[in-house]
């Protein structure tokens, strides 16, 4: 968990972003837990979810806090909905992926405009930057999962043990 | 079991309203620790990006010219991709000497730092950080300039690094005067601009900035150059910030609205300097 953390930490706060996809970073920190949200237990889901939240924090201008939040209700809702879910699917993980990091997007923007005296963005910017991180959420989710998944049955955490 | 998701629920509901009202200090120091626990991990890979990014041009210089000069021989090629790599050593000596220059020039004790991180984490602000934090003297809200201009302002410093929020960002703020003129106004970012090349090297192209409540009866011309007034105490006078572009009437017809062109290029930040002090 520490070594993904770090890793998708590391990701997340070097490759640049793209103005056109509203400055948006690749969500690698928010794949990070919807792996968790999806394969591990309620408890683990929270930890991962709050610790995943708090480096994002620390990385950014956003208060201590507000990421963990976003992050802990995703894995929530995740933990929830799971099992109506094909979650072997690529395209299960891309779409959830899309889904979750606009969604996050915009509970930030709006938790963002109430707490902080952050200027006022242009509502098209928020727009395109929910569609930005939808785009590089959906890339950056099979990946993650993926090479989580990998990393797992190499340390002997197999499927069967997925909750 | 249905009593446990209760108590989930209360202790995460109680973790989060600690979360939200965390002393700054408490704060602070969190994220400092977080910050620097990754800080030397940044840099080294920052490093390793920046000497890729040099031999992927020297290389792309390379095809470029066997493309055009397919005929001539590999001696030449190689001579040329040498040259390549020297010229971009000449630019990385030249920028280094021009910040010690303006460092000798400077009256105000300066700290000079390494861009070590682009953007900040989640791309909201739009940030630098740097390598040097409070150890070395840096406090928040202090000046950030290279020898072509004021760069930004310290916004979150913790023990070994610290976070600079661009002047290109929309909730970056400056009291500024017209060098000519002499008239004051306030200056505030503009955003990235949707265009513009993208790589390695390259943050976001910065749009134009805005300065703001400048008085309707002063002739500001196009190119002429805007410094910092010193006003408010935020920024030292007479650091220079860019030129004028375009002035116009603002909404109300009560003031003029200026668009400045950056003078410091926001996009290729390698070196900078904190003013840390008189």
């Amino acid at each position: 968990m520490a070594f993904l953390l770090l890793v998708a930490t590391l990701v997340q706060s070097l490759v640049p972003s793209a103005s056109w996809l509203g400055a948006s970073k690749l969500p690698c920190l928010l794949a990070v837990v919807l792996f968790y949200g999806m394969t591990h237990s309620l408890g683990t889901v929270v930890a991962v979810a709050i610790l995943a939240g708090i480096i994002q924090d620390s990385l950014s201008l956003i208060p201590l806090g507000y990421s963990a939040f976003c992050f802990s209700v995703t894995g929530l809702i995740l933990v929830q909905i799971r099992g109506v879910l094909f979650r072997d699917s690529v395209v299960t993980v891309a779409m959830t992926g899309a889904l979750v990091s606009a969604g996050v997007v915009l509970v930030l923007y709006l938790m963002l405009e109430v707490g902080t005296d952050m200027a006022g963005l242009p509502l098209w910017w928020v727009a395109l930057k929910m569609g930005g991180n939808a785009v590089l959420g959906m890339m950056t989710a099979p990946i993650v999962w993926l090479m989580a998944g990998t990393l797992e049955r190499q340390v002997g955490i197999t499927h069967s043990d997925w909750l | 079991m249905r009593d446990r998701k209760y108590l989930l629920w209360i202790v995460l509901g109680t973790f989060f309203l600690v979360m939200f009202n965390l002393p700054e200090s408490i704060s602070a120091s969190l994220r400092g620790g977080f910050r620097e626990a990754i800080a030397s991990y940044q840099g080294a890979i920052m490093r390793a990006l920046e000497g890729l990014h040099r031999t992927s041009a020297a290389m792309g210089n390379l095809t470029d010219l066997a493309g055009e000069r397919d005929r001539l021989e590999r001696e030449v090629a190689t001579l040329r991709a040498a040259s390549v790599g020297q010229a971009q050593m000449a630019i990385e000596n030249e920028e280094l000497r021009r910040l010690l220059e303006l460092r000798r020039r400077l009256t105000h004790k300066t700290v000079a730092c390494q861009v070590i991180a682009r953007d900040d984490g989640y791309g909201w602000w739009q940030t630098l950080r740097l390598d040097k934090g409070s150890e070395e003297g840096v406090r928040k809200n202090q000046p950030v300039i290279t020898p072509d201009g004021l760069v930004g302002k310290t916004i979150d410093v913790s023990g070994q690094t610290c976070d600079v929020l661009l002047i290109s960002d929309r909730n970056f703020k400056a009291a500024v005067r017209f060098e000519q003129d002499g008239s004051y106004g306030i200056l505030r970012g503009g955003g990235v601009s949707l265009r513009g090349v993208h790589s390695l090297g390259v943050v976001c192209a910065p749009l134009p900035f805005q300065v703001d409540y400048v008085r309707k009866d002063v002739g500001i011309k196009p190119g002429e150059a805007v410094v910092t007034s010193g006003l408010g105490g935020a920024f030292p006078a007479g650091l220079r910030v860019g030129q004028v572009a375009q002035v116009a009437p603002d909404e109300t017809g009560l003031y003029q609205v200026a668009t400045v062109v950056p003078a410091a290029d926001l996009e290729r930040l390698r070196q900078v300097l904190v003013v840390i002090g008189p």
